[in-house]
């Protein structure tokens, strides 16, 4: 089932381009990497998902419902969530109370029926945050902070859950924690769709990756045969690279 | 930010200062009474500010536009109706007129709401003149005489009250984290512009009703009495000086700056205004934290700190 | 429309357009460049009203002088307030949000302070002055006086001047680059400490010298002249966009002809409600201002 249909998705910032004509769908319990090098557009394609702000044009479906340009908070209600690439804690609040504030309003009424709700204290639980739950929002590490910044769109009960650059910055082992986490909460039933610049996680990690190059998609398909595609090589390494 | 829990007997020390506080009149002389008219006034507007501008950092230099339409309604209609109802006409135009301008102004950058506000006081000066001009001719109006401790002092608690409970509710909590992090507040659920313009009008509410019940303690009111910017100014100047203890920061810093301006008035009569105006720019360089963090220590039998959270 | 009204409107609206531009322009460089919105900002317009009389009056410094002589003063005036006050806060504060805050409450109440002073040294009687009258200008069939084209087109060449300077001196676009990236420029080597204390005492002179401009034909001159100025000129910010020096110009403009159609057509006293209404307008259709980058 097609959890999210984007189709024709263009966005303009005056003059530049960031996204052009870009048509992907999104199936339900799949976990899609979304690749390409700096400035092609991955971060603004998350924003118009979410509501940040709206395409210039092109539609986007999510579970057949119409959400192009609807604000970011009916996104979230819908079961859109997001992470941010700088993450965004609430700082004077601690930990706890960062999680305990997005819960209170981040799930429609209608859809907390039919998932159990999710308590914060097992969220911080299966986050490592339980020790941390008296540090304010200002005070967290790097990985803590990312750690929180899932947490958070998790409690809103969300379907389609949209980490951008998680682990940028993460040692190995925090690498592989992320990862552990990605493929557990597909488990609990949540698609995700994840930006990253780390190749060999996302590969491992992914069913299927998508790859962006100034804005434009260049390739969509299983990790290995993406890895193969000259227009990918090439976008990252540049043309020399290409082999026959 | 500390949150201050009141254990033991201190847990009612609100209500009974408040209770302590309605035998005033009858034991202090005129003067005083006048004084704590004015300090609960203070205390009322400091809070009502800090509620909306504090919490979201939306920062409202347009509280004597609000405080001002108090004033003039109640001089407008002061001596021809009962004055609850009066009271009741303040909030509600209050309330539509801050709406009607945050649905404009709250889209935009917080600084562009700053800006915005800080001219709806004069703006509102100017209209009103025009206004009196055409309808009566004369520059300013009487005002209904009647006794303004009792509206005061019932206002303000019924203001500390509700804002103390709303604090509790969505409202209160979304607010908050527009304040934290407002483009992670949108992600996360909350719909940020009704809050605000929610949250907005209701803290103008409470200043347009603070504005109409102390307008008697003037016989005679112009536009440049109602509209004076210090109503503007004061309130943030407190919340800042009061420092980050959330309701007791805007209470703090509106007693010890209202009995200050009390001081400075009846001692250096003409330059009190530079006198005092010196001292807040200089507590605005030296003290970016307020005074509240110094006061916590020194009140271990009542106030016991809680862990530090919401 | 009668001819003669409508000569009055495109002449005086200019007029008062190319002054309005003036006195915005100061604010919106001291607030492009440091992001520090100085709410004074009319007060310091006032000071220069004031400097303006007591030179004529005193020493009989005719006006258009006072601006070459008096102008620097009010430099170093920004200069100091930039280095004892500001300075101190901009390094004490730990967010921008924060800066912000404090600075407009630190304008705020210098706004009171300087108002009372000027209170308690010259009391609050209007004051004015009378230059010598450098004639009437007559455009088909309405008379305009001299020295009011005089002082809009030293407004304008001000205003050149300024563009002039931001184009193409090395401090000027130092200013400029600071506005659009103010990491970025300290990066490729600019102090953007200094640039900041330089642009606020050059808003600060700018405005001075509008205030002398003004009172050369104002015949209101006392403490609490520089509020609807202060007004005006933020105005002009927003719907400029901030750092637009062209937005700055045209909204003048757009500010002026609006003040001066309602003063002749409607009322004097609601101009102040019409320029607000159209900035509303304004902001519903394009929030960011209309120029903004």
């Amino acid at each position: 089932m097609e959890l999210l249909e984007a189709r024709g998705i263009t966005k303009r910032f005056g003059g530049l381009v960031a996204l052009q004509d870009v048509d992907f769908d999104i199936l339900e319990g799949e976990i899609v990497g979304l690749l390409g090098p700096n400035g092609a557009g991955k971060t603004t394609l998350f924003n118009v998902i979410a509501g940040t702000f709206p395409p210039t044009s092109g539609t986007i479906k999510f579970a057949g419902k119409q959400i192009t340009g609807l604000k970011p908070h009916k996104i979230c209600r819908l079961g859109i969530a997001r992470t941010f690439q700088i993450p965004k804690p609430f700082p004077t609040m601690d930990v706890y109370h960062n999680i305990l504030a997005v819960s209170a309003f981040g799930c429609d009424k209608n859809r907390r029926d039919h998932h159990e709700r999710r308590q914060v204290g097992e969220v911080m639980e299966q986050f490592g945050l339980a020790e941390k739950k008296n540090a304010l929002g200002s005070e967290l590490a790097v990985f803590e902070l990312r750690m929180l910044e899932i947490a958070r769109a998790l409690v809103t009960q969300p379907r389609l859950l949209l980490l951008d650059e998680v682990m940028a910055g993460l040692n190995p082992k925090e690498t592989r924690e992320i990862s552990h986490i990605v493929r557990r909460l597909r488990q609990e039933g949540i698609t995700i769709l994840m930006i990253e610049h780390n190749m060999r996680a996302t590969m491992g990690v992914s069913d299927r990756v998508m790859v962006l190059d100034q804005g434009m998609k260049i390739a969509d398909g299983k990790p290995e045969e993406v890895c193969k595609d000259c227009r990918v090589v090439e976008a990252y390494l540049g043309e020399p690279y290409v082999a026959g | 930010m500390n949150r201050i829990r009141l254990t033991g007997i201190g847990k009612y020390s609100p209500f009974g200062a408040f209770v302590a506080l309605a035998f005033v009149p009858s034991f202090a002389g005129d003067y005083y009474t006048a004084l704590l008219t004015s300090v609960l006034c203070w205390i009322g507007l400091a809070v009502s500010w800090h509620f909306f501008s504090g919490t979201t950092k939306y920062v409202s230099l347009g509280t004597a536009a609000f405080f001002g339409i108090g004033v003039y309604i109640t001089a407008i209609f002061g001596m021809s109706l009962p004055f609850p109802v009066v009271l009741l006409i303040a909030a509600a135009i209050s309330f539509v007129f801050a709406a009607g301008v945050g649905v404009v102004a709250l889209r935009l950058k917080g600084i562009y709401f700053a800006i915005l506000t800080f001219g709806l006081a004069e703006l509102l000066s100017n209209a009103i003149l025009f206004w009196e001009n055409q309808v009566s001719g004369t520059r300013g109006r009487f005002v209904v005489s009647i006794d303004v401790y009792y509206p005061i002092l019932g206002i303000t608690f019924i203001l500390l009250v509700v804002i103390l409970a709303l604090r509790r509710t969505k409202l209160g909590l979304g607010l908050r984290m527009i304040g934290e992090s407002e483009e992670a507040a949108r992600h996360f659920g909350v719909s940020t512009t009704l809050y605000k313009v929610l949250g907005f009008a209701t803290s103008s509410m409470f200043m347009g009703l603070l504005g109409a019940a102390f307008a008697p303690r003037w016989g005679y009111i112009d536009s440049s009495m109602a509209f004076n910017p210090l109503y503007s100014f004061m309130p943030a100047i407190m919340t800042l000086f009061g420092g980050a203890g959330w309701i007791i920061g805007p209470i703090v810093g509106a007693v010890v700056i209202s009995l200050l301006q009390e001081y400075l008035l009846t001692t250096f009569k003409d330059y009190f205004m530079i006198i005092l105006g010196g001292i807040l720019v200089i507590v605005i360089l030296a003290l970016p934290q307020g005074m509240t963090g110094k006061l916590l220590t020194r009140r271990p039998l009542f106030v016991k700190r809680a862990k530090r959270g919401v | 429309m009668s001819a003669h009204l409508l000569i009055d409107i495109v002449i005086g609206g200019a007029i008062l357009g190319a002054v309005y531009s003036l006195v915005a322009v100061g604010l919106n460089l001291q607030y492009g460049v440091t992001r520090i919105l100085n709410v004074a900002h009319g007060d310091f317009l006032m000071i220069g009203a004031y400097l303006a009389y007591f030179s004529f009056t005193l020493i009989h410094l005719n006006p258009y002088f006072s601006i070459i002589i008096i102008g620097p003063s009010m430099f170093i005036v920004g200069y100091l307030i930039y280095s004892v006050l500001l300075r101190r806060m901009v390094r004490s504060s730990k967010s921008g949000e924060e800066l912000e805050f404090r600075s407009l409450l630190l304008f705020f109440g210098l706004s009171f302070v300087i108002q009372n002073v000027a209170l308690a040294l010259w009391t609050a009687n209007y004051k004015s002055y009378e230059v010598k009258s450098l004639g009437l200008l007559t455009i088909g069939g309405v008379d305009f006086e001299m020295n009011r084209i005089v002082i809009a087109l030293i407004s304008i060449g001000i205003n050149v001047a300024l563009y002039l300077f931001l184009r193409f001196s090395r401090a000027g676009v130092a200013m400029r680059a600071t506005v659009d990236q103010p990491v970025g420029s300290q990066l490729v080597g600019i102090n953007t400490a200094t640039i900041c204390a330089i642009s606020f005492s050059l808003g600060i002179l700018l405005t001075a010298w509008a205030g002398i401009l003004l009172s050369i034909i104002s015949p209101t001159i006392n403490p609490f002249m520089g509020a609807p100025y202060t007004i005006i000129a933020l105005v002009l910010v927003i719907m400029a966009g901030i750092g637009s020096f062209k937005g700055n110009v045209v909204g003048g403009f757009v500010i002026g002809y609006l003040s001066y159609i309602t003063l002749r057509v409607i009322d004097p006293s609601l101009t102040l409600v019409v320029v607000y209404a159209v900035l509303i307008l304004i902001l519903l259709i394009r929030p960011r201002g209309l120029f903004a980058r």
